[in-house]
């Protein structure tokens, strides 16, 4: 290596470390770290700030059924996760930021037999609307919001684990020229077992 | 010789600092050029240089009942805050894009998509069109609100430079101290050509 | 030896051409510009009195490539009408303050030429534009359910007349309904189908 450097010019050498520089060099964008937060056991009544959001988990239940928006299927059931999002940043921001949060092991989920995409749907809990895609929640407006997801019967729920991930604000994103967005964490903020509910 | 290559990478560094700046600046991407503000009253029209705006009624709502069919009513996470228009193109057809609430704070609200409330309004030129959006705000939030209407695109932030419809809604602190308990129910409007009157409706279920 | 160049003169051809560069260089970069041009009317292609045919062609490029369309066109007629066909409502009277003026054009092609998907609109002696809805009026330039070829796309080519439909008249009249606020003099009448060019027909 020092023999390689050696050999090369002068003009080279400064070209070397200019590249370096301006690889380097925070003017021209930098690294933004990514939060080093560790990850917490996941737990009810638990408020996490998810970025853009407040999400506490209220409940999580396993039911047949869900009057009046989800008749009874015999082939499945339904896993219900209470919430209350709040929004707490200065903007409307898109209610599927908290929907992407959720991930999950050992579920059995099964698709919906009507939409394919979907693994979580989303309803109010006060009304039992269905939110819409692409609904936004206003700052500091708060919902109680039902992700509902579908299982095997025979899930084993004593091994299921769910993990709520965080966002990071990336001020600008030199790939899509798309400024001012939440990019989601690879890391969870919380993860584990909570009790779960049998329902009728 | 050594000055004239200091000189260079100097120059170099120099001109990809420069150009660095510029692109972060300037950036067409970016709301950089904010739209130009044309501040109006309710119940008065404000004029934009391709279109009228006016807004004719603001009042608080709990649910909004869908028009048709047996659908649940949406309810409010906040307070709903429905906003009448009356919306003319005055030049050419014209999509009137972006329509979103400013509150006292400066921070923007978006129409709540589950109230099934207008969205956008398309004018034909000189035709009145009749608006009306659905806006879910938190309760201490709602004396100041500002109602906002323009073409540009909220999405690809193309509010640039436009021409904007910027009204006071004109409802003070006694106004959101008596509407954040409102218990109201309308049934939904979206757009028509005809005036609507907003109608008052009692649900008469409630989902478990 | 003669005394050094100032440095001007050693570089006046450079300093010549650098307004010319940085003139080239705005351009390059202004696609706002291009983008402008190109969603405006910008280009007239054919222009006609009432009762008179315009003679139109207009080079296009559609799934296949470049091609053209070849075309007469001419303004027989406006009228006011009783009802206008709302895209998503019954057919009804027009609001208050507001007549639905029917315009009668008759139009001359080869029945390969592709001529869906146009745009008739009115222009009034201030300049405001009024459009016949494309929701309402898709065949505003074709007749209805023998409207010739469509756009080449996936498996149809060119020229190609819909399935089940018959092959287009050489000669036919269309008369879309726009509406305009009641009052307005209405003085031109544009026809296009891809934007900048355009076809103005004046009214008498």
């Amino acid at each position: 290596m020092r023999g390689f450097v050696a050999r090369r010019s002068g003009t080279q050498r400064l070209g070397a470390v200019a590249a370096v520089l301006v690889v380097l060099s925070a003017p021209f964008g930098g690294w933004r770290s990514a939060s080093d937060a560790e990850v917490v056991p996941l737990a009810l009544d638990q408020r996490l700030d998810l970025g853009p959001f407040y999400l506490t988990i209220d409940s999580v239940k396993q039911v047949t059924e869900l009057p009046p928006v989800l008749e009874e299927d015999p082939t499945s059931r339904y896993l219900v996760i209470k919430t209350t999002v709040t929004n707490h940043s200065d903007r409307a921001e898109s209610a599927t930021l908290a929907e992407a949060a959720f991930a999950g092991d050992h579920i059995g989920i099964l698709p919906w037999p009507d939409r394919e995409d979907a693994q979580l749907r989303v309803y109010g809990v006060d009304d039992a609307v269905e939110l819409p895609a692409g609904e936004f929640i206003n700052p500091d407006v708060t919902y109680h919001l039902a992700f509902v997801l579908r299982q095997e019967p025979d899930t084993d729920l004593e091994a299921l684990t769910l993990a709520v991930r965080g966002y990071v604000f990336q001020e600008v994103d030199p790939q899509t020229l798309d400024p001012d967005r939440w990019v989601l964490d690879e890391d969870p903020i919380a993860e584990g077992h909570v009790p779960i509910e049998v329902g009728s | 010789m050594r000055a004239p290559r200091l000189t260079a990478t100097v120059a170099i560094l120099a001109a990809l600092a420069v150009g660095n700046v510029i692109n972060t600046r300037l950036d067409v991407n970016t709301e950089q050029l904010h739209p130009v503000a044309e501040e109006g009253r309710i119940g008065k029209v404000t004029h934009l240089t391709y279109g009228d705006v006016e807004v004719t009624d603001v009042r608080p709502a709990e649910y909004v009942a869908p028009r048709f069919g047996d659908d649940l009513s949406p309810k409010a996470g906040g307070v709903f805050v429905l906003v009448s228009v009356k919306v003319t193109a005055t030049r050419e057809p014209t999509l009137f894009l972006s329509a979103y609430l400013e509150d006292s704070r400066g921070r923007r609200y978006r129409a709540a998509s589950k109230a099934n409330c207008a969205i956008n309004v398309d004018g034909g030129t000189g035709i009145p069109v009749y608006a009306l959006f659905c806006f879910d705000v938190a309760p201490q939030a709602l004396a100041g609100l500002r109602f906002e209407l323009s073409r540009g695109n909220l999405i690809y932030s193309t509010l640039n430079g436009d021409h904007l419809a910027d009204v006071d809604l004109g409802i003070s602190d006694a106004d959101e101290a008596s509407w954040r308990d409102t218990d109201a129910v309308y049934l939904a409007e979206t757009t028509s050509l005809e005036p609507f009157e907003l109608q008052e409706v009692t649900l008469d279920q409630v989902p478990s | 030896m003669t005394a050094p160049t100032s440095w001007w003169r050693a570089n006046r051809i450079w300093l010549a051409a650098l307004p010319v560069a940085l003139a080239a260089v705005t351009a390059a970069s202004s696609y706002n510009l291009d983008a402008w041009w190109d969603t405006g009317l910008h280009r007239e292609l054919a222009s006609a009195s009432q009762g008179d045919f315009a003679e139109v062609t207009e080079s296009y490029d559609d799934g296949l490539g470049q091609t053209s369309r070849t075309l007469a066109v001419r303004l027989d007629e406006l009228g006011t009408v009783d009802t206008y066909p709302y895209p998503y409502d019954d057919p009804g009277p027009p609001p208050d303050g507001v007549d639905a003026v029917s315009v009668r054009l008759r139009w001359r092609a080869e029945p390969d030429q592709v001529l869906r998907g146009c745009t008739v609109a009115l222009v009034d002696d201030q300049g405001r534009r009024y459009e016949a809805d494309s929701a309402a009026y898709p065949t505003a330039c074709v007749p209805e359910n023998r409207g010739g070829p469509t756009d080449p796309h996936g498996d149809v080519g060119r020229g190609e007349v819909p399935e089940g439909e018959q092959p287009r008249r050489p000669s036919w009249t269309t008369t879309p309904v726009v509406l305009v606020p009641q009052g307005r003099t209405i003085t031109q009448v544009l026809v296009w189908w891809d934007r900048p060019g355009f076809v103005r027909l004046s009214v008498s």
